[in-house]
C-alpha cells in the first residue's frame, strides 16, 4: 500500500489539520486510511477526536518494539490512527536517538503496514528535518511538503528545490520525483497572499499538488475534534482539501484490486472422483 | 580704565556703531577689596566717555551658490523603472436610499454565541497545575497581556 509522508520545511503551516483533512478526504473517497502521527506535539489525534488525555499512542513508545496492531485506535471519524503518545521532551528526544541510531525500529513496522496493498498509511512528520522522515521518506510513494503563502514559506522554496531539505545526492534523486507542494491557507483577500501563492504555482507547475483557503473552519474543526471535511463539509477549505485528496491519488499507485475467488473445487459429473 | 577690548571685539562683529563702555568695564575681580567711600571726590569724578564711533563691519563674505540645491538623481535599478504602483479599482458609491433607515450594524461574529466547543472544554476542565516556585525568578510577575483582549484582565495581570 502506498505511504504518503506529510512534511514541512518549517513549522506553524497547519500540516497536522491538512493531514487530519487528508485523511478524511481520502477516506471518503474510497481508499482505507492508516494515520500515523511522527510530531511528539502529539496532536492529530486531537483532529480525529480522540480525548486530551488519553497519552496512549505508538512512536513514543517504538523503543519498546510494540505490536502497531495494538496501538491502533479507531476514531469517531472511522479512520484508523496511531497517535504518537503522551511523551516529553526528553523522551521525544530519546525516540528521535533510537530511530537515528536504529532506523530499522521504524522501517519494519512500516515494511509490515506496506504489505497490506489496501491500505493507505499517512504519516505526520515533524516539521523540518527529522530522524522519522529519513527513515519513511525512501519508503513513500509521495512526500507532500506543506508551506503557507507567504514570504518565509516562499524563501524556503530554493532549500526544497537545492536538496537542503530532503537531501542531496542519490538521497536528492530518489526523493525528488516524490515530493510535491501544497500551499495552505491561501487568503484571497490578501495582496500577498495571493500574489505568493500565483508566483509559487507559476514557479512549480504541476509540482504543486494544490492549495487550500484560509478558512475560519479549520480552526473551528479542531476546536469540535473533527476533520474540516466532517465538520463543514461545505467549507471553502474542505473543498479545496478534496481537490488536494485527487490530486494526490493521482500520483499515488491504485489501490490493489480485490483477490479474485479461489475456483472452487467442482466434480465431474462424470468422473466425480476427479476434481477440476 | 579702558573699554574692554573682547566687548570692542564683540560689538564690532555684532555692528554695533554706538557704546558707552563704561558699563561693559572689566569687572573688579572677586578677590579686590571694595573701595570704602562709595562717593568719588570732585577730582576723581570721571566725565562719561562720549559715544565712540565704530567702523563697520566688514562684510562677511558668504559662499556664492550658483543655483538653488538640486539633489542629485540616484540612479534606479531596472526593476525599479517598470514597477507600476498598484491601483485601487475605484470603488463607486451606492445610491443612497431616499428614506434614511436605522442603520444596525451586522453582529460581529465574536458576539454571537459560540457553539460548545469540546476541545476547549477538556482542556480548561482540569485545574491550572500549581507551578514550582523556583519555575520563575523571585519576585518576578507573570506577563499577561490580556490588556487589550480580555476586559478586566488588567487587574489581573497587576495582581
Amino acid at each position: 500500500m502506498p505511504l504518503l509522508c506529510l512534511s514541512s520545511p518549517k513549522g506553524g503551516v497547519g500540516k497536522t489539520s491538512l493531514a487530519a483533512g487528508l485523511a478524511f478526504a481520502l477516506q471518503r473517497a474510497g481508499r482505507q486510511v492508516v494515520a500515523l502521527d511522527c510530531d511528539p506535539q502529539n496532536a492529530l489525534r486531537l483532529h480525529l477526536g480522540m480525548p486530551i488525555f488519553d497519552g496512549a499512542g505508538y512512536i513514543a513508545q517504538l523503543q519498546n518494539r510494540p505490536d502497531w496492531r495494538a496501538c491502533l485506535r479507531t476514531t469517531p471519524a472511522g479512520i484508523a490512527l496511531l497517535p504518537y503518545g503522551e511523551t516529553d521532551m526528553r523522551g521525544a528526544l530519546a525516540t528521535a536517538s533510537a530511530i537515528e541510531r536504529e532506523p530499522e525500529l521504524l522501517a519494519a513496522p512500516m515494511r509490515d503496514m506496506l504489505a497490506d496493498p489496501s491500505l493507505i498509511v499517512l504519516a505526520d512528520t515533524p516539521p523540518g528535518a527529522s530522524a522519522v522522515l529519513s527513515v519513511l521518506a525512501p519508503q513513500a510513494s509521495l512526500v507532500l511538503a506543506v508551506l503557507l503563502a507567504d514570504a518565509a514559506s516562499t524563501a524556503l522554496i530554493p532549500d526544497i528545490e537545492s536538496g537542503r531539505f530532503l537531501g542531496r545526492g542519490t538521497m536528492g534523486s530518489l526523493l525528488g520525483p516524490k515530493l510535491l507542494i501544497a500551499l495552505n491557507q491561501v487568503d484571497r483577500a490578501s495582496r500577498l497572499s495571493v500574489a505568493a501563492a500565483e508566483g509559487v504555482a507559476a514557479h512549480l507547475g504541476p509540482r504543486l499538488a494544490g492549495a487550500v483557503a484560509r478558512d475560519e473552519a479549520v480552526a473551528e474543526a479542531l476546536a469540535c475534534q473533527r476533520p474540516v471535511g466532517l465538520h463543514a463539509p461545505g467549507s471553502r477549505a474542505a473543498g479545496d482539501i478534496s481537490d488536494l485528496a485527487a490530486a494526490v491519488l493521482r500520483e499515488l499507485p491504485p489501490p490493489a484490486p480485490p483477490p479474485a475467488p479461489a475456483p472452487q473445487p467442482v466434480s465431474s459429473p462424470l468422473f466425480p472422483w476427479v476434481r477440476q | 580704565m579702558g573699554p574692554d577690548p573682547d566687548i570692542v571685539a564683540l560689538a564690532t562683529r555684532l555692528g554695533l556703531t554706538q557704546l558707552t563702555y563704561r558699563s561693559f568695564d572689566r569687572p573688579a575681580m572677586p578677590g579686590r577689596p571694595a573701595p570704602q567711600d562709595a562717593t568719588p571726590s570732585p577730582a576723581e569724578v570721571v566725565e562719561p566717555t562720549p559715544p565712540m564711533e565704530l567702523p563697520l563691519p566688514a562684510a562677511v563674505p558668504q559662499p556664492a551658490f550658483a543655483q538653488p540645491y538640486v539633489p542629485a538623481a540616484v540612479p534606479q535599478p531596472a526593476f525599479a523603472q517598470s514597477y507600476v504602483p498598484p491601483t485601487r479599482p475605484s470603488v463607486a458609491m451606492p445610491p443612497l436610499a431616499a428614506a434614511q433607515v436605522a442603520y444596525a450594524p451586522p453582529p460581529l461574529v465574536a458576539a454571537q454565541p459560540a457553539p460548545a466547543f469540546p476541545l476547549l472544554v477538556q482542556a480548561l476542565s482540569r485545574p491550572a497545575a500549581q507551578q514550582p516556585e523556583a519555575a520563575a525568578p523571585s519576585g518576578a510577575q507573570p506577563f499577561l497581556n490580556l490588556r487589550h483582549a480580555v476586559p478586566g484582565a488588567a487587574r489581573q495581570a497587576e495582581y
